[in-house]
């Protein structure tokens, strides 16, 4: 049985005008189901570009990328991009809804991408509605961004990332722009998703205290698992 | 995701921004309304004229005669006469009509007023023909009239009289030498496209007189009605023959009415190339304004585009997404368009006392070429927005 998540060796170097900077000088890492992992690290760590490898934002320089046994790193983008549907969820610190759009739109957008899924308008809005009831969101669902809190976008972007069911959730800085106890309500609510409903949770933060609460932490030092 | 699921998302999106939308469909609007306007009034005005000229009927011919023509001519050669018109009428059968006329300019005096109008020699065939109506109290020259010293008069120079006070009925007036009295005012006359002449302004003699004002004059000109259903072709042929036994060196040329279509017709899709290309050039400089705000609207929704990508959004869909965008956009612009054309054509046709249509195929095409400019401008912008980095869209400001 393959692991969940495995980086090979990897290394990501960028090229900016004739200059050449290695954000990753070769990462080994390995995350099971059901896992919850905090990786940390000051800015410039290499945590983020971590985060954009393992979403297949970005892709390694050299090295290898096994999501659930399958070689990642070198599908064309197409597939990429349905990997990226049907096997993750991100949660961004800036939350990142699409503000024409009401909560319970939001979260049926990933469903609206997803290939081979008959298209159930109703259906759709169910799974939606269920995983905004799971964040304590079923009285906002009509609402726009805008008319709602940062906790509660939060949560609304947490019922997004996890509505299609996705292999692993990738949270970068999830509470960073939030008040200590909405942060502490975020962060609550993350680790009930992994204890209650068995979410393979990946935590990017450079707040120890929020890495407290993960089982496993990951410390990323200058582009090298430290 | 769904093609509805894009179009509604696309309007969501127009809406949102009506003012730019709005601004950005102007160019759209006026290059589809101009196509439309214009080609339907074109074709409005061709109708009209087509249908005047359908009403003097289809079975007419003109035949003008040169008789100078031939192999250079010669003083001795025989010209056509009033006899030899009544020899090509015996002869050939499918001739229900044949109605030679002259023109000849002459000076025109009633009391102190000169006319500076047409004479034209002519029995009452001619006015059968081309729909000269005489007003109560009056009648057209007649064959009878050969040596009668008898005129009709045109609408306006009746008038003329009209406005001195006068009947024009029995008032005498002078052409060249000769006093002739007037036995009948035309109604206003329609121009057409058989008679070159001016009945309004003119004057009409009987033809056997018109020889008489001018000796060296000859008869250059013949209607000829056929008989019903004749064939056309066989019968010019025909004359042809005939008219050439009779005066050797006459040349002669037809006019038919199919000619006279075809020339209109002709004329037409000329006009319209033309207008097509005016309305082109429009859409063409709204295309480019489409774009624009397109590329603009990429820039902008950037960040959207990284979260559509991060959710899972394959280039298609992201290039797919703002292609819609842009073609409901110029397809607004294009039934706003159509529907300024239509408009404008109707008032058009109003105003030019056209019978109004709507016609289905410049509207058609009015919304096929906008949903096609937004195509051709909107592919860039699209082609643009699906290939953002990911990364770079969410880390933008």
């Amino acid at each position: 049985m393959p692991s969940l998540i495995e980086l090979q060796d990897v290394t990501r170097t960028y090229v900016m005008a004739k200059e050449t900077y290695t954000a990753l000088k070769g990462i080994n890492l390995k995350i099971e189901q059901g896992e919850l992992v905090a990786i940390i690290g000051s800015s410039g760590s290499g945590k983020s570009t971590t985060m954009n490898i393992l979403g297949l934002l970005d892709h390694p320089t050299t090295g290898k990328y096994f999501l659930e046994g399958t070689d990642a790193s070198s599908l064309p983008p197409d597939q990429i991009a349905d990997l990226r549907n049907e096997k993750i969820g991100f949660i961004f610190q800036q939350f990142f809804l699409l503000p024409k759009l009401t909560a319970l739109q939001n979260v049926m957008l990933p469903l609206a991408y997803r290939r081979n899924h008959p298209p159930g308008d109703r259906r759709d809005q169910n799974r939606a509605k269920i995983m905004l009831s799971k964040v304590g969101m079923t009285k906002y669902i009509t609402h726009k961004p805008y008319e709602l809190s940062g906790g509660q976008q939060q949560r609304v972007a947490i019922a997004r990332a996890l509505v299609g069911h996705p292999s692993i959730v990738l949270a970068d800085e999830p509470t960073g722009a939030l008040d200590t106890k909405t942060s502490h309500d975020v962060l609550e609510l993350l680790i009930n998703l992994n204890q209650e409903e068995g979410a393979t949770i990946v935590i990017i933060t450079h707040d120890p205290e929020v890495a407290q609460r993960a089982k496993r932490i990951i410390r990323i030092h200058d582009g090298l698992i430290a | 995701m769904g093609f509805l699921a894009h179009i509604r998302e696309a309007l969501t999106n127009l809406f949102s921004a009506k003012m730019r939308s709005l601004l950005a469909i102007l160019g759209i609007l006026v290059g589809t309304g101009s196509v439309v306007a214009l080609i339907s009034s074109s074709q409005l005005a061709t109708d009209h004229a087509l249908a005047q000229f359908k009403k003097l009927g289809t079975n007419l011919l003109a035949v003008m005669l040169n008789p100078q023509g031939g192999n250079g001519g010669s003083s001795q050669s025989h010209v056509l006469n009033l006899n030899d018109m009544a020899t090509i009428q015996q002869q050939i059968p499918t001739i229900e009509k044949i109605v030679p006329y002259t023109t000849l300019y002459q000076s025109i005096f009633f009391q102190d007023i000169q006319f500076n109008g047409q004479i034209l020699g002519a029995n009452e065939d001619l006015a059968d023909i081309v729909k000269i109506t005489i007003q109560k109290g009056g009648r057209f020259v007649s064959f009878l009239d050969q040596t009668a010293f008898f005129c009709v008069i045109g609408h306006d120079i009746g008038q003329q009289i009209r406005d001195k006070g006068l009947d024009p009925i029995n008032q005498q007036i002078l052409i060249g030498k000769q006093l002739f009295t007037v036995i009948g005012v035309a109604d206003e006359w329609e121009p057409n496209l058989f008679l070159f002449a001016n009945i309004n302004e003119g004057i009409i003699i009987p033809i056997s007189l018109s020889f008489l004002l001018n000796p060296q004059l000859q008869i250059q000109n013949i209607l000829i009605q056929l008989q019903p259903n004749a064939p056309l072709t066989p019968t010019q042929t025909q004359m042809q023959t005939l008219i050439g036994q009779l005066a050797p060196d006459t040349q002669v040329r037809f006019h038919d009415p199919q000619q006279i279509i075809n020339v209109v017709q002709k004329q037409r899709s000329t006009f319209t190339w033309l207008l097509s290309a005016i309305g082109g050039i429009s859409l063409l400089v709204g295309g480019i304004g489409v774009m624009n705000i397109m590329l603009v609207s990429v820039i902008e929704r950037r960040r959207e585009i990284g979260i559509r990508m991060a959710v899972g959004a394959r280039r298609k869909d992201i290039l797919e997404m703002f292609l819609i965008e842009s073609v409901v956009l110029t397809l607004a612009g294009g039934l706003l368009g159509v529907m300024l054309g239509t408009v404008t054509t109707l008032v058009l046709a109003l105003s030019s006392g056209w019978e109004y249509h709507f016609y289905m195929v410049p509207a058609f095409l009015g919304f096929i070429v906008s949903a096609a400019v937004g195509v051709f401008s909107g592919l860039y912008p699209s082609y643009r927005a699906s290939r953002l980095d990911p990364i770079a869209t969410l880390q933008s400001e």
